[in-house]
């Protein structure tokens, strides 16, 4: 049985890579929301004072959602990551539900949720770094200099266990439901379909939340508190 | 191979080619492509779909928050000026009712004044034609006494003429006349 992500070995020159379903189907993904990103800056020059259409509603709706999400994780100071959270929540919930058309989701994949966690991390050290100066390497020190090897783990690990939280969770509910599908047909007629729900539709979401939040979080507590 | 999700791309790559975690040199460039997949998706929906919407909703806050700031205004202003004109309003009732006042004092001294005349005139010309009546019935009374006198001289001058001297004659007239002076006029 084959859970794994197929690719199609590619050598140019001496260089040789792996073209992955995950990178094409991250492609048919991101060709989905950029044209539903056009789409909506197209119509935003349509839209009413007093929302009138269903659509207007529903874009409103998710970009308040967000914008309510990150200030009441990172405070109204910091809402400005909305415009970087909004991306990585998009792509992570799209990327989870496509199980549902037949796609590999591409956070089944380690290298999805390697480069998600690495954005993260790049960003919890830059803002510490822009906002705490000299009291971002203090930090390493405290409580005591002593635990200095365990603060630089501890920051290691973040992304760590960002990604593989993320990749481990989409890749169970893959393989359950690949399983699912090798039984017999009269007992997946009914039994996939609750399985969708919760595997693709409910764990798709709250992992795509707990991925977001954590990354707010994190970033946010690397900020000192201002006085 | 599992069945349910390798309909579209899956199919079409070759089989045999397929992994789920390999920590090797080929995972590092394909979380190469996901970051690259990644930064450019994330930055353009939030560049191109959050922020303009972001910038609209924020547009539409300010505009009512204004709307809401300029109305709260409009409404203390139009508050004061009502409260102005009540103030006015009372104050010109109040002049209103100062003036009727005044208006119905200065009428019923008015009125006093041109009764207390209209008296003093009637008076006046009561007495005037009191006096008037007075010399005509003086004058009528001198008349009369001249023609009695006249007639009475008439008479007597007659009679005299007939029977007596002149003497006796005015002796006669003078009684007449103090007799006559002694008649009260009778109108």
């Amino acid at each position: 049985m084959d859970f794994g992500s197929a690719y199609i070995p590619i050598t140019i020159g001496n260089f040789s890579f792996r073209l992955t379903e995950t990178v094409i189907d991250t492609w048919i993904i991101m060709l989905v929301l950029i044209i539903f990103a056009v789409i909506v800056r197209i119509k935003l020059n349509k839209f009413t004072e007093v929302p009138e259409s269903g659509f207007q509603n529903f874009i409103e709706t998710i970009v308040e959602m967000m914008d309510s999400f990150v200030i009441s994780n990172m405070g109204i100071k910091y809402s400005y990551f909305g415009c970087w959270f909004f991306g990585v929540f998009a792509f992570i919930l799209v990327s989870n539900l496509s199980g549902l058309i037949a796609l590999r989701p591409p956070t089944a994949d380690l290298a999805t949720t390697a480069a998600l966690a690495l954005t993260t991390f790049v960003l919890i050290h830059f803002m510490g770094l822009i906002t705490g100066k000299l009291g971002y390497f203090k930090g390493y020190l405290e409580p005591i200099p002593f635990l200095l090897p365990l603060n630089i783990i501890s920051e290691i690990a973040t992304p760590i266990s960002l990604s593989f939280r993320l990749f481990g969770n989409i890749l169970g509910g893959l393989i359950i439901m690949g399983l699912v599908y090798t039984l017999p047909v009269y007992v997946r007629f009914f039994i996939p379909g609750f399985l969708h729900m919760y595997f693709d539709v409910f764990a798709g979401c709250l992992q795509t939340f707990i991925f977001v939040m954590l990354s707010m979080t994190f970033i946010k507590d690397k900020i000192p508190d201002e006085i | 191979m599992s069945s349910y999700y390798l309909t579209v791309v899956h199919g079409l790559l070759p089989e045999g080619y397929s992994f789920i975690l390999n920590l090797d040199k080929d995972l590092l460039i394909e979380i190469g492509f996901q970051l690259f997949n990644t930064i450019f998706l994330c930055l353009f929906l939030g560049y191109i779909l959050y922020k303009p919407v972001k910038n609209f909703l924020q547009a539409r806050k300010d505009r009512i928050a204004g709307d809401l700031k300029s109305s709260r205004e409009a409404k203390q202003e139009a508050e004061t000026v009502l409260k102005e004109y009540k103030t006015k309003l009372a104050e010109i009732a109040e002049e209103r009712t100062a003036i009727l006042e005044k208006a119905r004092e200065e009428a019923a001294a008015n009125r006093a004044i041109i009764i207390e005349e209209a008296n003093k005139e009637a008076t006046e010309l009561k007495e005037r034609a009191k006096l008037q009546i007075e010399r005509d019935k003086e004058e009528a009374q001198d008349e009369i006494r001249l023609q009695i006198i006249q007639v009475s001289t008439l008479i007597a001058s007659r009679f005299v003429k007939e029977s007596l001297n002149e003497s006796a004659q005015n002796k006669i007239v003078e009684n007449v006349i103090k007799d006559l002076g002694d008649v009260k006029w009778q109108s």
